[in-house]
């Protein structure tokens, strides 16, 4: 008889356990930021993927004292990147001019971008119009396509740096 | 029968709404019967989440008793705990009052990967933060065990992996009368080491030299003014006197009850610990504007255990700790001793001919008069609060089977941090100079000031760190014999969730521990242990795994060969084998991808800078805990009933450690990957200790020894690709020491007559070096120093072998005790931890004894430190052997010499009275000239004490 209640128990107990509703491992009930998706279909966010392929090319004041590599200047601090082209200790593991993969990189980003040019969804911004004047939307729907333009330059730019550099090397679409 | 019902109910109703982690609250150790080592064959060894015989344990761990604990004087419970357990590696934190916690590492490390080395702490059964063990008194611990192999640590499963220090508190026992114990205790401390600087003449001295090697012009045109003890204008200021005191104190007094009968047990203590900075007259001009850095501290502990019937028991711990710690605003510790080192003795004086504050704006941190902050700045004040509870009960089942027990735990712990600032800042006054090095004087013969910093005051209020722990548990418990055949077990279901500032997720983990130990007439020990659980931090379907280890014993001494042999008493061979794992906090939800922002552009003619957003790292699905594997094997051995011997040999391997592996993925592809479980590391070495306990008549002595030794390896790692094998991090240690190798320095005669080098000597990449610069190895024999020639050299930061002494005796109410921690195979770096102690003039820094002996033309043989300069020089400053040095070192951590007063007359009454007198830290040796090896002397200083203290029993 005690044998029995004791069973009943822990059967009790068993089934209670099994019937926690929510998983206790399952934290993220809420879940904060942007998923890939929106990314995409976002219109904000579609611009700010084309800025980042842009955030890519050379950015012609950072590359300054590279001058100094060459004769046209010389730089006096010694641990500036131009020394390792002065001092001869470049080579195929240290080269201060790291285009081969920042232009693979950016090459990376428009392909995305080119991938998934159709998810955007612009529709909302002519949902909102509620006046005679629909600039917004004519300007979103230009920019759209624009945004595949823009992209397209910056892939065949950056192909442009790396074929410079190094002649042939691999394509990505 | 009802009564068991309503328990189990109201357990239930608490696993669904709580989270959880353990307790353990059957097997009450014996009090008493734990001694120092891992083979007291009477005792339990304690396993954090379930005790064990001692003699039926196979795996490898470590016993310390919490009395071993007292015999140090320290603010700080774990700075008790260096040296004395055998493959713990106590690394020594600050000595600031309430901000010396230490780091812990079980046999040195195994993932590159900070959390991965983390040492669990467990007090009573239950998980805690590092921060909950500091604040607990010495007095209130029974026992400090450490787990370090499978066997031992297989019932943690994923959390398991960096090893468990398992803490025990002291419980109540079964007396004929309460024991009241009182315990006082007084220090008196002072550092250890402080860096010696150059004085006022020293430094100009050395300062004109260093600007004529620069080729500029001298500054001091009469170093001899320095020499006047009081000229304001030509101070000579040795900043250590001004603000530090020769001592401080520390006391600690706490008064325990402890006693109990059948039905109730109980334990309770209240501690009450001061420990006052060195800072020197901190409170001269104000109490509330200016404070010695103090650290005060209340504990209060009830330990409560109830036979509620025949088969049920109930057993409550409760803990509280207020910590309040006082610095001096406007400056963390670390802050006012680097400005200690950087301002030179010349720079200007405390106070101004005219009573003012003296302050400069070169030296050291702008406006930064240590005496001015430290009296009249304000009170930076932290205070801590930590609260302790597990509640847990056991519950016969002999009804069902026999030998069966069920026990359930929940337990709550949590801190909070809350800071405090008053701040008031006043002005302080520049004596301008001329090009002579006078005084300048407007018209009337005033000296002319420049004012430094504003007047201004605030009351910062500031939340600070907090963390809670909640566990549940509840499971089963089987001992029974049949015949020849014991059998032991528990299977146990676990919740832990763990909460702190700062992260969005709670960590939790939930699972089954198990485990199931058979001998057969005490000689064969089977031991099969696992843990099948899961953490929140992974994808759904990967969250889960199962840990298994299995140990083997054979108790020899049990065999008839052995049985009665006069001189082996006892010996266990031990075997184990097994997997653990480790997640890591900083590395969670890798299997979840976001679009994150990234850089953008700039657009238009206004210049508006674009935000850019971008595909995050792509996801690990598959991303899991580091997993380690572990095999032990291990000796107890007892010679003549007096000599007791443990060694341990070990070899494990850590694989999958989380990295980014981007050396496989080529640059072409644009990528950027997640973290994923590949790297491996693999670590060997053992522990050994050895002690001898003897009696002579009355004189009882003893002495023993331990040694550790681990040595870890990388085996695999993704790094990219490197010209030279040397360069690659895999097949080294962990923090391996690297740097160039220096060959003395570069002499004139290595130049040509125009200041350049000669053909054939190497030049450096890093400066255009000059006669008094380090030279070095070109090791790939390029011609020129650089990257490419900096090779593996010596050992790491952390110390592969740490020793231990100890030796002690008893005689007529006399009693003495020693203990030496050594420390070997350790290589320190003064460039990483003692820059501005080993670089005079640069940025303003001051001049130490370090650079005494500096390189010029005539002294070009003897010298022992490169040219002095004002300018910083890359190629110096490059990691290279000439900045290590061995930090090897032996501390007498403790020796205590103690008196218990014979029980007669008015004493009589009591049950003892002892009075000691102790010392910490009292003697160092090491290799460094004048800096102290454990910290460098760098930030607050380490100290030592001598105290004295009174224990009375009634």
């Amino acid at each position: 008889m005690k044998k029995n209640r004791y069973i009943t128990t822990l059967i009790v107990l068993g089934t209670l356990l099994y019937s926690c509703k929510r998983d206790y491992l399952d934290v993220q009930t809420l879940q904060a930021g942007v998923t890939v998706d929106k990314l995409y279909s976002n219109y904000t966010y579609v611009q700010q993927q084309v800025w980042n392929t842009y955030s890519y090319l050379p950015n012609g004041f950072n590359y300054l004292d590279m001058e100094a590599a060459t004769d046209n200047a010389e730089v006096t601090y010694a641990l500036d990147k131009s020394q390792t082209f002065n001092n001869g200790t470049w080579n195929q593991y240290n080269n201060p001019d790291s285009a081969w993969a920042t232009n693979f990189a950016g090459i990376r980003q428009a392909n995305l971008y080119l991938k998934n040019k159709d998810k955007v969804d612009i529709s909302y911004i002519k949902d909102k119009i509620t006046s005679s004047d629909s600039t917004t939307y004519f300007n979103a729907r230009n920019n759209v396509k624009f945004m595949q333009g823009e992209t397209l330059f910056l892939k065949a730019f950056f192909y442009f740096e790396l074929v410079k550099r190094y002649g042939g090397v691999p394509i990505f679409e | 029968m009802k009564k068991e019902y309503i328990t189990l109910f109201a357990w239930i109703f608490s696993f669904c709404s709580f989270s959880v982690a353990n307790a353990q609250t059957t097997n009450v150790t014996s009090a008493d019967s734990i001694k120092t080592g891992n083979i007291n064959t009477n005792g339990m060894v304690d396993g954090g989440l379930r005790t064990e015989k001692s003699w039926r344990n196979t795996g490898a761990v470590f016993t310390l008793s919490g009395e071993d604990l007292t015999r140090m004087t320290s603010g700080n419970l774990l700075n008790t705990l260096q040296g004395r357990i055998p493959g713990l590696t106590v690394v020594t934190g600050s000595g600031e009052p309430g901000y010396d916690n230490p780091t812990l590492y079980m046999r040195g490390q195994s993932s590159w990967n900070i959390a991965g080395n983390q040492v669990l702490i467990y007090l009573d059964g239950f998980q805690v933060d590092l921060g909950a063990i500091s604040g607990l008194s010495a007095y209130e611990i029974e026992s400090v065990t450490l787990l370090k192999d499978a066997a031992a640590l297989a019932v943690y499963g994923l959390q398991g992996g960096a090893g468990v220090l398992s803490i025990r508190t002291k419980r109540g026992e079964v007396m004929p009368k309460t024991q009241i114990t009182v315990n006082g205790k007084y220090g008196i401390l002072s550092a250890i080491d402080l860096p010696k600087l150059m004085d006022a003449y020293g430094y100009t001295t050395a300062y004109n030299q260093a600007l004529q090697n620069d080729g500029l012009p001298i500054k001091y045109p009469n170093p001899e003014l320095y020499k006047a003890a009081n000229d304001p204008f030509h101070p000579n200021v040795n900043w250590y006197d001004e603000l530090l005191k020769k001592t401080s104190t520390i006391q600690d007094y706490n008064f325990s009850f402890r006693g109990g009968n059948k039905t109730a047990k109980y334990f309770v203590l209240m501690n009450y610990t001061n420990f006052e900075g060195l800072y020197k007259n901190a409170d001269i001009i104000d109490k509330d504007f200016g404070t010695n850095a103090k650290y005060t501290k209340l504990n209060l502990r009830a330990n409560i255990e109830l036979q509620l019937n025949k088969n049920l028991a109930v057993v409550a711990n409760i803990s509280g700790i207020t910590e309040d710690r006082n610095t001096p605003s406007g400056f963390a510790a670390f802050d006012v001793f680097n400005a200690l080192l950087e301002i030179p003795a010349a720079a200007f004086p405390v106070k101004n001919p005219n009573g003012t504050w003296g302050n400069s704006s070169i030296y050291g941190p702008n406006g930064y008069n240590p005496v001015q902050l430290l009296q009249q700045n304000g009170v930076y004040s932290s205070h801590t609060r930590t609260l302790q509870t597990n509640f847990g009960f056991t519950q016969k089942l002999d009804a069902l089977t026999k030998g069966l027990d069920l026990r359930g735990a929940v337990s709550f712990s949590n801190q909070y941090v809350g800071t405090y600032q008053k701040l008031f800042s006043v002005l302080s006054y520049e004596i301008s100079k001329d090009a002579n090095d006078m005084p300048v004087r407007d018209a009337n013969g005033n000296v002319v000031y420049k004012t430094i910093g504003s007047i201004s005051q605030s009351n910062p209020d500031g939340g600070g760190a907090l963390w809670n722990r909640t566990a549940v548990q509840v499971g089963f418990d089987y001992d029974r014999s049949f015949g020849k055949h014991t059998f032991t077990g528990m299977v146990m279901a676990r919740r832990q969730g763990y909460s702190h500032n700062g992260i969005t997720y709670a960590v939790r983990t939930q699972g089954l521990s198990g485990d199931v130990t058979y001998d057969y007439d005490k000689k064969y020990i089977i031991d099969l242990t696992a843990a099948y659980n899961g953490s929140a931090d992974f994808a759904p379907g990967h969250r889960y795994g199962f840990f298994p280890a299995a140990g083997l014993g054979w108790i020899a001494s049990q065999e008839d060969f052995l049985k009665d042999n006069s001189v082996i008493s006892f010996l266990k061979v031990r075997a184990s084998y097994g997997t653990t794992g480790n997640i890591n906090e900083a590395y969670r939800f890798l299997y979840q991808q976001f679009a994150i922002s990234a850089p953008g552009w700039i657009t238009g003619t206004a210049n508006t800078t674009q935000p850019g957003r971008t595909e995050g790292r792509i996801t690990n699905p598959d991303a899991a805990w580091e997993k380690k594997t572990t095999l032990n094997v291990g000796i107890d051995l007892k010679l003549w009933k007096k000599l007791s011997a443990t060694v341990d040999v070990f070899s494990e391997k850590r694989t999958g450690i989380l990295e980014i592996p981007s050396a496989d993925v080529p640059d072409y592809t644009g990528f950027s990957l997640q973290y994923a479980n590949t790297g491996e590391v693999s670590n060997k070495g053992f522990e050994a200790s050895l002690n001898f306990k003897d009696k002579i008549n009355s004189f009882e002595y003893y002495f023993g020894g331990s040694a550790a030794f681990a040595r870890n390896k990388i085996t695999k790692r993704s790094e990219s690709p490197e010209p030279y094998n040397y360069l690659y991090t895999q097949g080294y240690q962990l923090g391996q020491m690297r740097g160039l190798v220096y060959k003395g320095f570069y002499q004139q005669s290595d130049f040509d007559a125009n200041g350049n080098l000669k053909a054939g000597v190497v030049s450096s990449s890093y400066t255009n070096v000059k006669p008094g610069d380090l030279k070095f190895a070109d090791q790939d024999g390029n011609g020129i120093i650089n990257g490419y020639d900096k090779v593996p050299l010596n050992y790491a930061k952390l110390p592969q072998i740490t020793l231990g002494f100890n030796l002690g005796f008893k005689f007529k109410g006399f009693d003495f005790d020693a203990y030496l921690e050594g420390v070997l195979h350790r290589t320190v770096s003064l460039l990483d931890d003692a820059y501005y102690y080993t670089h005079p003039f640069v940025n303003n820094n001051n001049i130490t004894a370090f650079s005494a002996n500096s390189w010029t033309p005539q002294t070009a043989g003897t010298a022992t430190t490169p040219r002095l300069s004002t300018q910083s020089n890359a190629n110096n400053d490059q990691v290279s052997d000439f900045w290590m040095r061995n930090g090897d070192f032996l501390k007498l951590r403790s020796v205590e010499l103690g008196y218990t007063l014979p029980q007669k007359g008015f004493l009589k009454k009591l049950d003892a009275i002892r009075i000691f007198v102790n010392g910490t830290n009292l003697f160092t040796w090491d290799k460094i000239d004048d800096l102290e090896a454990e910290r460098l002397s760098m930030g607050y200083p380490l100290m030592k004490a001598v105290s004295f203290g009174l224990k009375v029993k009634l």
